[in-house]
């Protein structure tokens, strides 16, 4: 399973981004091959219009399984998600990628 | 002649100085010609709160946005990539379609090569054009609930104003408040904008920001000041100081305030008449 974390930095101790669209990066994790990636928002982050869309969309292009963010998904992020068959973890709340990690599991 | 009535603040008076100076100019013997108001504050009209009149017709209004045929689309992700507003999404299995954040600039529709994304209409709002006097006009357009983009609206307004009406009919435009998009698009063609402000610390800092636009667009632009007696005098020393012509000043009354209430007009009041007669002889002049 791939699951994309909306994050302040690209490692486990890293916060999880109570943003979505407008997050820091996208950490992207490879269940499978156990590999932990960083992409960057910045072009998004300072967008006037559609930041969420460009989000959503970077998020499916990575591939996600799941998606998971501090706070809510904004409308038009979550539109494109979902349209995708992306599942949404929203209100992970202010907590590491490892901490959101291990609560996803259970 | 076009007249366009702005403020960079909010709530400071451009509604009551365009029904005001309108219901006043159409009385006037010398003006020949007729005088419209129009209301182009498209998210909030609110000068049909003040001016009643028959409605003599209502156009519904549309945009162009593309829709998505899936059957054609390879999926080759022009139009995501050229999309300067984040409007479409492609997602592997389909382009998704935002139409409240497209510009109907038609760049995906015509880029694309598989003819996937024609264009088409889109309701966005009303306009509706009453008749309030024999040589007084009321244009009111209207957003409809949910539609983000104000300008192509009142693109459409403008339109219909030059469609309807002589250069030499006197329209006086009520503005939407701020400097971003919807006012510039609203003074645009403008012989004179009129940025009407209050004498207060917050009235000065956004009346600087609605200068520096005007500067920005290159408008002749002239500042009333509105409940004038309350706040302090940084405005007129601002105007002074800057050059900038200062054509009257609305006095701060408790009638006026009782009028402005109950939707009536202020000019009513022989001080306020006065000065609105003062501001129209200044616009004259300066136009």
């Amino acid at each position: 399973m791939k699951i994309v974390f909306a994050a302040t930095g690209g490692n486990w101790d890293s916060k999880v981004d109570s943003r979505f669209g407008r997050a820091e990066g996208f950490v992207l994790y490879d269940e499978e091959k156990d590999e932990l990636s960083w992409h960057s928002n910045a072009e998004n982050k300072a967008a006037g219009h559609g930041a969420g869309v460009q989000a959503g969309q970077k998020v499916v292009s990575l591939g996600a399984d799941v998606v998971v963010t501090g706070g809510n998904f904004g409308p038009k992020a979550a539109e494109v998600i979902q349209a995708a068959g992306i599942r949404m973890i929203p209100d992970a709340g202010e907590v590491t990628l490892k901490e959101a990690y291990t609560k996803i599991k259970k | 002649m076009k007249i366009a009535i702005a403020s960079g603040k909010g709530g400071t008076g451009k509604t009551t100085l365009a029904v005001n100076l309108a219901s006043y100019i159409a009385g006037l013997e010398d003006v020949t010609g007729k005088v419209v108001l129009v209301d182009m504050d498209v998210e909030e009209p609110n000068s049909g709160l003040f001016i009643k009149g028959d409605l003599m017709k209502s156009e519904i209004k549309y945009r162009m946005v593309p829709e998505w045929i899936g059957d054609k689309c390879t999926f080759c992700k022009k139009c995501a990539g050229v999309c300067n507003f984040n409007a479409l999404a492609y997602i592997g299995v389909s382009v998704l379609i935002f139409p409240e954040l497209c510009h109907s600039c038609y760049a995906c529709s015509e880029l694309c090569p598989e003819d996937a994304l024609p264009m088409k209409a889109d309701r966005m709002g009303e306009l509706r054009h009453y008749s309030i006097s024999d040589n007084l006009h009321f244009v009111e357009s209207r957003l409809d609930i949910g539609i983000e983009q104000a300008v192509p609206l009142i693109k459409e307004t403008h339109d219909f104003l030059k469609s309807e009406y002589d250069e030499s009919d006197i329209k006086i435009v009520d503005s939407p408040p701020g400097t971003s998009c919807p006012v510039i698009e609203a003074v645009k063609d403008a012989d004179l904008v009129v940025l009407v402000t209050e004498p207060t610390p917050f009235g000065l800092n956004d009346l600087k920001l609605a200068v520096d636009t005007m500067k920005e667009l290159d408008k002749r632009f002239a500042v009333v000041i509105n409940r004038s007696g309350i706040g302090n005098d940084e405005v007129e020393r601002y105007c002074f100081d800057n050059g900038i012509s200062l054509i009257g000043k609305i006095p701060q009354m408790q009638l006026a305030a009782e009028l402005y209430s109950k939707g009536q007009l202020m000019i009513e009041i022989d001080e306020i008449k006065r000065e609105i007669d003062k501001i129209w002889r200044n616009i004259v002049e300066l136009k």
